[in-house]
């Protein structure tokens, strides 16, 4: 939890009623992790589905994160909104507007913008559009369409929420979904980053266009899973993934792992 | 893409293909179809269109499971060879409905992949 100090760090002054000081943060961002371990919302080859997923790449991963059910548990949905509530307020004046990405993101959005007491938006799912690039040619092809939902006004500087980060792809889409909307409502509007609840890029979105803030960086926050009751075999092998997925491609490792859960 | 990227995929799957891959087959597909007339590959690129899309909607969370993947495969293999080698255009457009109504039925969520024995259910905390 080192983005937000150790336990007993001086207390944040806070503008919104209910958001914690760093030893609380801490500590509510070790529940939160181990919850969601613990609750299934992260799932693993060891104990889910020992043959694991598939990624759109055509990689294969040995874990998966199920937030699409967290609105579901409020407990569990209420932690989320305050850790990411708090990691959006240290930009405190940065931005001017939320903006959802759907479809998950836009629960999140919903209520950490009325956390923070700010406007927000979300972007509409647009059917055969994964990438930026496909937004433009489907723009090109078949013209404005209503993109994305809610007010934007002139100069407005916007912050892109979402449930979690892997690659910035689908993040790219949506920040060419309100750049293209701005232009076609002719006012001028700056995506000046992206905030998520779980980071899952092991570091890469580092190199993102647009600084990306994260309530939980897991892999800094992998260990909290144990609270939850995740074996040390599990913690590693997700650590070593987010560092380097590659040794993971190769089908005899793979093996290996499905004939260990299995 | 052409032609030959499409009989690849009827042969193999999505072995060595990416969610990027399927849209530039999907998107073949249909201009293919327009420019042809032949409707069957209009229904296969708008089949191939759905799973690129539902696949990297599940991509910032780890994907889709392998079972199930192989499951795409397998539908993939067992009608899209029909559909190209088909005698007639209306022929192949009447499998190529087929082949995308069992292949859209498989793009499921989270839920359908606990109830299909792919994945364990969400534990809620006591």
């Amino acid at each position: 939890m080192s983005p937000r100090g150790p336990p007993g760090a001086e207390q944040d002054e806070c503008r919104c009623a209910g958001i914690a000081n760093n030893a609380s943060l801490y500590n509510l961002g070790v529940h939160f992790v181990g919850s969601l371990y613990q609750q299934r919302a992260i799932k693993t080859w060891l104990r889910d589905q020992p043959d694991g997923w598939v990624i759109a790449s055509g990689d294969w991963s040995p874990f998966y994160f199920a937030f699409r059910d967290v609105p579901s548990y409020p407990q569990l949905f209420g932690e989320a909104c305050e850790l990411l509530s708090s990691a959006i307020e240290k930009r405190d004046g940065e931005f001017d507007r939320l903006i959802g990405v759907a479809s998950t993101g836009i629960a999140l959005t919903g209520a950490v913008a009325q956390m923070l007491r700010v406007p927000m938006g979300f972007t509409r799912k647009v059917i055969g559009v994964r990438t930026a690039e496909d937004l433009q040619k489907a723009t090109n092809a078949w013209g404005g369409h209503s993109i994305v939902e809610g007010v934007m006004q002139d100069g407005d500087r916007i912050l892109v929420v979402d449930d979690v980060i892997t690659t910035f792809t689908s993040k790219a889409t949506a920040i060419a979904q309100i750049e293209a909307e701005a232009q076609s409502r002719g006012v001028h509007v700056e995506v000046v980053g992206v905030a998520v609840v779980v980071d899952r890029s092991g570091k890469r979105s580092a190199e993102a266009p647009v600084p990306v803030t994260s309530a939980i960086d897991l892999l800094d926050e992998l260990d909290a899973m144990r609270v939850g009751g995740a074996s040390d075999r599990e913690v590693d092998v997700i650590r070593r993934y987010l560092l380097d997925p590659t040794p993971f491609q190769n089908p005899d490792v793979r093996a290996a792992m499905q004939v260990e859960a299995k | 893409m052409d032609i030959y990227d499409l009989r690849s995929l009827s042969k193999h799957g999505l072995r060595d293909y990416s969610a990027s891959r399927v849209t530039d087959l999907a998107t073949w597909c249909r201009d293919f179809a327009e420019a042809s007339g032949d409707a069957r590959y209009f229904s296969v690129g708008d089949a191939l269109a759905a799973l690129a899309d539902w696949w990297s909607d599940h991509d910032e969370r780890g994907g889709i499971p392998v079972q199930v993947a192989n499951d795409l495969s397998a539908t993939i293999t067992r009608h899209l060879p029909d559909v190209l080698d088909a005698e007639s255009a209306s022929d192949g457009a009447q499998l190529a409905r087929l082949f995308r109504f069992e292949l859209m039925a498989q793009l499921g969520n989270v839920e359908d992949w606990i109830e299909a024995g792919y994945m364990t259910r969400h534990k809620p905390q006591t």
